[in-house]
């Protein structure tokens, strides 16, 4: 379990212009759908953004703390 | 070069486009698989899903050849694609049919 506010940190810690939104799928705090908007995205390609947002939430993956995640990445309009 | 590896590289190898998952085709056993299983029918090209759910030492090997750490993964064309976090996106900005097209040659 993490709470929003927690995990918004992390996503923020590795992508310091991050716009974070998150939704937690299941009201138990472990399933979530985030949300990351960010300027760094322009100059990559699709499989890049979610690469770097997977590692971003990699320790709270390893450590169970997040159980799925479905990423969404945008770049801002 | 595990055999494991070897299984891998030719079950890809075999297979246009290719899912490992949690479960099989007709049962898949989590919401991820069953949305990129879903994903695929609309395009219509066979594909196919190998379950690897009890099989850790697969589900290892997959995710230090991909540096991808879920499930499921998909593979079009013998390139990893991630999952449909990833399909959904570029299906957005309209990569996926021409991607699908090469790959069966059209």
């Amino acid at each position: 379990m993490i709470s929003i506010p927690d995990l918004t940190a992390l996503v923020k810690e590795g992508i310091s212009d991050a716009e974070v939104e998150i939704l937690d799928r299941t009201g138990m705090k472990d399933h979530f759908i985030i949300h990351v908007t960010s300027a760094t995205f322009e100059s990559m390609d699709i499989m890049a953004r979610h690469r770097a947002v997977q590692a971003v939430l990699n320790p709270a993956m390893q450590d169970g703390r997040i159980h799925a995640a479905e990423i969404k990445t945008a770049t801002p309009s | 070069m595990s055999s494991i590896d070897d299984e891998i590289k030719q079950e890809v190898a075999d297979n246009k486009i290719l899912i490992y998952g949690k479960g099989t085709k007709s049962a898949p056993q989590c919401g991820f698989t069953v949305e990129t299983i879903q994903f695929f029918n609309k395009y219509g090209h066979p594909f196919e899903v190998i379950n690897v759910l009890d099989n850790m030492e697969k589900r290892d090997a997959l995710s230090k050849m991909t540096n991808w750490p879920t499930l499921p993964k998909v593979f079009i064309d013998g390139k990893f694609y991630g999952d449909t976090d990833i399909l959904d996106e570029m299906e957005a900005k309209g990569e996926v049919e021409p991607l699908l097209k090469t790959a069966f040659g059209e």
